[in-house]
């Protein structure tokens, strides 16, 4: 065991961890980050996707004792009810998800392919968010839901 | 005020909207099972001792719980074959043969390892056509006389065989057919298991307070899943609660009763509240789809007229029966494809195997038949030398037409659908260029027919409206993704005429929301319309007698629209109908509506009425297919369903999408392997595939047709368009290179042997 503080969505929490748990565990089960969700556990499907220092990770395949002293981003520090992310607006003005369990991992990849690539193309979007699987199949709107984020940020 | 859709969707991109998974509960411990590692085993002992002795262990469930009368040990969602864990056999790879609950999930996971069962293998059969002759090992010793079933003509197990049902479809006379026919052509398609993976596995929450029952879980079923949660614990349904939010993905997955029996019974044991949450390896031999080999014959004219079609259909139903019945019911109804035929003669077999359950799965029954008999048009206008776009003009289904059940059809659009998806692909236009010279081109369509909803159905809905103004409404259809709630609140709105953002949908709770079916078999949208319709018609009824009371009037002589009564007597502006309940002095009005079906077919002749309407579907493919690596590249796909009228245009295009999604996997690389013993190769992400963005064609688009009449009865479209997606890839591969290949997926040394065997002269 060992006491670390991990930055979460801006704020610092000092937590006693085991070496091997996985940062997936800590966020959802210690900080009840709900959004944070576990699909495959094997770093496959995307779903537990969170920004650390502001590019993705698998949270399942990441120790939580190798996060510390990074920024670590949620789906609940992206943006709330009140004040949405332009990502998470866009996906709302597209319906770019369906059960939406996939959709914060989503989220937070097209985050950092906004920040990384500002200027991607259809090609790179594609093969940037095919890490994050959605069993329902909502990828037509998921691409326009990213590529509306684009226009967006290139309109600012 | 937002809209629910909105709210919900606000929800989602928050990640706040609620799962099953989130359930955390005081003093809730966590289950772990023990899994049978032989797909045939008689079951000698189960011993916990050392698991119990495991510090943080709670309790364990084994046979011996369920054998002193206490409990009712089985379930199921027809035949109740299935045990809670495992009595006298575990019947495949992965069957619960005890359940071990702890503090915490790590430690039952510990205690589960350390339960000792003694097994004593016995010999098992997986494929269900060796499982149908004679001296097969039997999956079930006994079903009838042992097991509960209910009273359905159209479920027929045969004890002593491994026959769960047998559906059978006659129609004309096949040999007649067959002997007036120019050309008889006779294949076998076959397709294989499958597994659902939503990403929210199953879990279920179980927690008792006095003599109370109460189950979070990710069901689509929450009325049947509390039916038989009472009837295990025998006690009025009422004491049972099922309360469900939404789900993280469905499929057909989260029918029925899964895993709510043992985490229900854990808590039983326990005496405290238990969380049962699937791992992914657990997943995979939990749910499975149904494989199946079909064995088509048809017999046509000259001319391209079909004449007789025989299908013999062999489904692999695994260890219990679940829904397999009515698989074999209604792929059978389905088996000959949207096609005029006179003379047809189906057989339908259910076939219990040493195969983990194979449940529902979207596109339910007919994506198998459909990969047969769309190959098989395909095939057979080829072979006749007639476009197979053509071939099918000749042949399909038009209104007015007797179907293969002899029921006459209207409201059936096969013909505009599948010329849609022709145009869509510039079907009659040259092809594309391949991209590299070892690649070749080539397209191809498909065209489906679907039944909803299998079983004579009800679906009720109440209304509930309060002095506030406020309307509720209660329904007990589940938010699979699908954008249920939205809808309910768009049509309640639509019926009532009143704006969507007064309207709230509160999430299921049995005992609170009235019954329902469940959300299945593309049923919810149309069947929740039409019970809103009548619960809309009977509020405004009990809103015109309230006003008709108030201003001493007639019921007659007051209107009720846009939120508001208008009665001689009352403000020339309307009466909002808050004001009115307060100035009546009543609380809340609540109004309810059904809205069911009855269908019924004889299962000896399939003749009668399968299917309330029929659900209608067309795709078009076009493929590159490099001839030295046998890979195949999607390069376009459309997707055309019949929806009728749309609610939600991007929810239901969603729909097609998602069914467009599964039916490129299915066709592509989705396949469930299993070792000789039964056991499953691929139970993980890494080496079972399901589609990413990067498989989905850059060029897609998707129909959704719309009757032009006023108020056109709406069609579902969670399954619909799946099984025209598979065949018309298969067809697309055959008009590219020559090769057809009869099993899915289409892998590339699957298609790359076909193309070695066809030698270097024979290209297309």
């Amino acid at each position: 065991m060992e006491t670390i503080t991990l930055r979460v969505n801006g704020r610092p929490y000092q937590l006693t961890v085991r070496g091997n748990e996985p940062l997936l565990d800590v966020l959802r089960d210690r900080l009840g980050l709900l959004s944070v969700r576990e699909g495959c556990g094997i770093g496959i499907c995307g779903a537990c996707t969170v920004l650390l220092d502001g590019r993705p990770y698998s949270a399942c395949l990441t120790l939580a004792a190798l996060a510390a002293g990074r920024e670590i981003l949620t789906a609940e520090g992206l943006g709330t009810a009140e004040q949405l992310d332009p990502v998470q607006q866009a996906f709302l003005a597209c319906t770019g998800f369906q059960c939406s369990y996939c959709t914060p991992g989503i989220l937070l990849t097209a985050k950092a392919l906004l920040a990384e690539h500002p200027d991607a193309t259809d090609a790179e979007l594609r093969e940037y968010l095919s890490g994050n699987l959605c069993r329902c199949g909502s990828y037509v709107k998921i691409v326009d839901s990213v590529r509306a984020a684009i226009a967006r940020l290139r309109a600012e | 005020m937002r809209a629910v859709r909105e709210r919900d969707a606000i929800a989602k991109v928050t990640g706040q909207i609620p799962y099953a998974l989130n359930v955390t509960l005081p003093g809730m411990a966590h289950a772990r099972c023990v899994r049978s590692p032989y797909a045939h085993a008689r079951i000698v002992a189960v011993d916990p001792s050392r698991a119990l002795a495991l510090p943080g262990v709670v309790c364990a469930l084994t046979r011996d719980d369920l054998l002193d009368g206490q409990l009712f040990p089985y379930y199921g969602a027809a035949i109740k074959d299935q045990p809670i864990v495992a009595i006298d056999k575990a019947r495949h790879v992965g069957d619960v043969v005890a359940a071990v609950v702890a503090e915490e999930p790590e430690i039952a996971a510990e205690a589960a390892a350390l339960v000792d069962v003694e097994y004593e293998e016995l010999p098992a059969v997986f494929d269900p056509v060796e499982a149908l002759r004679p001296g097969a090992p039997l999956v079930h010793e006994q079903i009838v006389g042992r097991y509960e079933i209910p009273p359905n003509p159209i479920l027929r197990p045969q004890n002593g065989t491994n026959l769960l049902n047998h559906m059978k479809v006659r129609r004309g006379d096949v040999e007649r057919g067959f002997a007036e026919a120019d050309f008889v052509f006779e294949e076998v398609y076959s397709s294989p298991a499958l597994h659902h993976c939503a990403l929210e596995p199953h879990v279920a929450v179980a927690r008792w307070e006095a003599d109370q029952l109460t189950v979070w879980s990710a069901t689509q079923n929450p009325y049947f899943v509390r039916d038989q949660l009472a009837a295990i614990f025998r006690v009025p349904p009422e004491r049972v609660r099922v309360i469900v939010y939404t789900l993280g993905g469905g499929y057909g997955s989260k029918t029925y009763a899964r895993m709510e029996p043992l985490a229900a019974v854990l808590a039983w044991k326990a005496r405290r509240p238990v969380k049962v949450v699937l791992t992914r390896a657990e997943e995979f031999v939990t749910t499975t789809k149904h494989e199946a080999r079909v064995r088509i014959k048809s017999g046509v004219k000259r001319d391209g007229t079909l004449v007789a079609r025989e299908v013999e259909i062999h489904y692999n139903a695994g260890a219990y029966a679940d829904r397999s019945g009515t698989i074999a019911r209604s792929g059978g109804i389905g088996a000959i494809g949207p096609y005029r035929i006179p003379h047809v003669k189906v057989d339908a077999y259910a076939v219990y195997t040493n195969r983990p359950n194979a449940v529902p799965f979207r596109g339910l029954a007919i994506s198998q038949v459909a990969w047969a008999y769309e190959c098989h048009t395909d095939e057979l206008a080829r072979r006749l030398g007639l476009d197979p776009l053509e071939f099918r003009r000749r042949n399909l289904l038009h209104p007015g037409d007797r179907f293969a059940t002899g029921e006459v059809l209207e409201d059936i659009h096969f013909a505009e659908l599948l010329e849609d998806a022709a145009r869509a692909i510039d079907y009659h236009g040259p092809l594309p260029a391949p991209s590299a010279p070892e690649r070749v081109v080539g397209r191809g369509l498909a065209v489906i027919i679907k039944h909803m909803g299998s079983n004579p159905a009800t679906t009720r809905i109440d209304l509930r409206l309060d002095a506030a103004g406020a309307l509720t409404v209660l329904s007990s259809t589940v938010d699979i993704g699908q954008g249920a709630r939205a809808v309910l609140a768009r049509e309640a709105a639509r019926a009532l005429d009143i704006p969507e953002e007064v309207v709230q949908v509160p999430f299921v709770e049995t005992g609170t929301t009235p019954p329902d079916q469940g959300t299945t078999s593309s049923r919810s949208t149309f069947f929740n319309g039409l019970a809103l319709r009548a619960a809309a018609a009977d509020l405004r009824r009990q809103l015109a007698e309230l006003a008709a009371r108030l201003y001493e009037t007639t019921p007659e002589q007051v209107a009720v629209r846009g939120g508001r009564v208008f009665a001689p007597g009352a403000p020339a502006e309307g009466v909002p109908w808050g004001a009115l309940l307060s100035g009546a002095g009543v609380a809340s009005l609540t109004a309810s509506g059904t809205f069911g079906t009855q269908i019924w077919v004889d299962p000896e002749t399939g003749q009668g009425k399968a299917s309330h309407h029929w659900h209608q579907a067309a795709a078009a493919a076009i493929v590159e297919v490099d001839r030295e690596t046998g890979k195949l590249y999607l390069r376009r796909l459309h997707l055309a369903t019949h929806a009728g009228r749309v609610i939600d245009r991007p929810n239901a295009e969603l729909q097609n999408e998602g069914c467009a999604t599964f039916g490129l996997a299915q066709a592509l690389f989705e396949e469930l392997l299993f070792d000789d013993n039964g056991q499953v190769t691929n139970p993980n992400l890494a080496d079972y595939m399901i589609p990413a963005l990067a498989d989905f064609p850059a060029a897609f688009s998707t129909t959704l047709a719309e009757n032009p009449e006023p108020d056109p009865e709406v069609h579902g479209l969670g399954e619909t368009g799946l099984p025209a997606v598979p065949p018309a890839i298969g067809n697309a591969l055959r008009d590219a290179t020559g090769v057809r290949l009869p099993r899915i997926p289409l892998l590339p040394e699957r298609v790359l042997a076909a193309l070695q065997a066809q030698g270097p002269a024979a290209a297309s």
